[in-house]
């Protein structure tokens, strides 16, 4: 390298690190981080894949695929795990045990593991899945299901729907199931459950889907 | 040299993607958040449209849905939006004179475990009030008795708190509950590049919205529209 470059490639790093000091922090210490309002205590939402029972699931290569959409929170791309009107009864077995390990508050894990199990066969136990479901209490509040929120925000848009994922999404599933079913009566006395449900938006939803489908 | 060039072409696309500036305080996390949000927005695609959709937003495509947030919209930043529960607002120039184009969300953006869905109605509901030429689509109160079909009292499952007489009904289609409505039903009936549970989501959102829809003539024509 010739001295002239090299002085120029010297004075650059040096500008460079000079640059680079003033933004980093002289740039931090002139405009301070105004802080968050502290209405509520920060909680990071990890989500934690309920440890795997030793079943003959741990073998389904599946399941790593679903564990995967479960922890992007039921969002993207859904063919990597398959068909679920396939999925083996120890693969059904263990995705209902997750469903059940998971914290009544993780309701957009629980919703997607509905989406998912929704579909699988047999058609009888999948609706018994189903009904479980929608006779589960109604969550009281966002942050704990067991207690009520204080204050309250109606304009928040959604007359509680994120309260009852789960549920909203047993239902809208049973709803297209049972379109293509054989067993309209017991899909039926689903809905008719579902219409005396404590949650006001699963009842709604119920009446709608009961107003409209055929006798 | 021209690999330098190319990658400060291309980040500098990739940041001026979205055109929104973001408060200083907006935590890491909800930034995160909001541009995933918006990437999946500008990722939808659909052939079919309803007419109310098609005259509020155009077609079921997401370069028209960033068109639309991204006029209305070029500032996200934080606050506690009055209530322990909010997620988002937008709060109007004093006495409704100016504009805003700001939207402030509350940690329960992230905080809470919602589907993306969910999150975009918010997001679009409250850019339907920065529009300073529609009043801001203020809510309507919501009628005294507000009865569900049983003759039950309609009532805020945050708190049991009863709606009837609550600014958080709308009385046309084209208001923040009515339009994001529109919006997530078309996503859920026409979008053809959601996965299967995105639109399900979509489909629970917007039917749930549907009972905040108390004029008698804005439900008739959205049930025409989107519930045939």
């Amino acid at each position: 390298m010739k001295p002239m470059p090299r002085l120029f490639a010297y004075g650059a790093a040096a500008t460079f690190v000079v640059a680079a000091f003033f933004i980093l922090v002289l740039g931090e210490v002139r405009s301070p981080r105004k802080p968050v309002p502290a209405t509520i205590p920060s909680t990071k939402s990890v989500v934690a894949i309920p440890p795997m029972e030793p079943t003959m699931a741990s073998a389904d290569a599946r399941l790593p695929a679903v564990d995967g959409w479960i922890a992007a929170g039921g969002e993207g791309d859904e063919t990597a795990m398959g068909d679920p009107a396939v999925y083996s009864d120890a693969l059904v077995q263990e995705l209902v045990r997750r469903y059940d390990a998971f914290p009544v508050e993780r309701r957009r894990e629980r919703g997607a593991l509905v989406y998912l199990l929704s579909r699988t066969n047999p058609e009888r136990n999948a609706m018994e899945f189903l009904t479980r479901v929608i006779r589960e209490k109604p969550c009281a509040s966002l942050e704990n299901c067991a207690s009520p929120a204080e204050g309250h925000d109606d304009h928040d848009p959604g007359l509680g729907t994120p309260l009852a994922d789960p549920q909203l999404m047993a239902l809208a599933m049973a709803e297209q199931r049972a379109e293509k079913s054989a067993l309209q009566a017991d899909w039926r006395a689903l809905a008719e459950e579902a219409k005396r449900s404590d949650v006001q938006s699963v009842k709604r939803r119920a009446e709608r889907w009961l107003a409209s489908a055929p006798q | 040299m021209s690999k330098l060039l190319a990658a400060l072409a291309w980040s500098t696309l990739a940041a001026s993607a979205f055109a929104l500036d973001f408060a200083q305080d907006l935590t890491p996390e909800i930034k995160k958040q909001i541009q995933a949000d918006m990437s999946f927005v500008a990722s939808i695609r659909g052939q079919e449209v309803s007419a109310l959709h098609k005259k509020i937003f155009g077609g079921v495509d997401g370069a028209g849905y960033t068109k639309f947030f991204e006029s209305r919209v070029n500032f996200v930043g934080m606050d506690d939006c009055g209530s322990a529960n909010a997620v988002a607002c937008v709060i109007p120039p004093l006495f409704g004179f100016g504009t805003t184009s700001k939207i402030w969300l509350t940690e329960n953006y992230v905080k809470f475990s919602h589907p993306q869905i969910a999150r975009l109605m918010i997001l679009f509901h409250e850019a339907r009030h920065t529009e300073n030429k529609n009043r801001f689509w203020p809510h309507a109160t919501c009628p005294t008795p507000f009865l569900n079909s049983d003759g039950e009292d309609m009532v805020s499952l945050w708190t049991g708190a009863q709606l009837a007489g609550e600014p958080a009904c709308d009385v046309t289609p084209f208001g923040s509950y009515g339009s994001s409505l529109i919006l997530l039903k078309n996503v859920s009936k026409f979008c053809t590049s959601c996965a299967q549970k995105a639109r399900v989501d979509a489909g629970i959102y917007a039917d749930d919205q549907l009972g905040r829809i108390t004029g008698r003539e804005a439900l008739a024509s959205i049930k025409a529209d989107l519930y045939r």
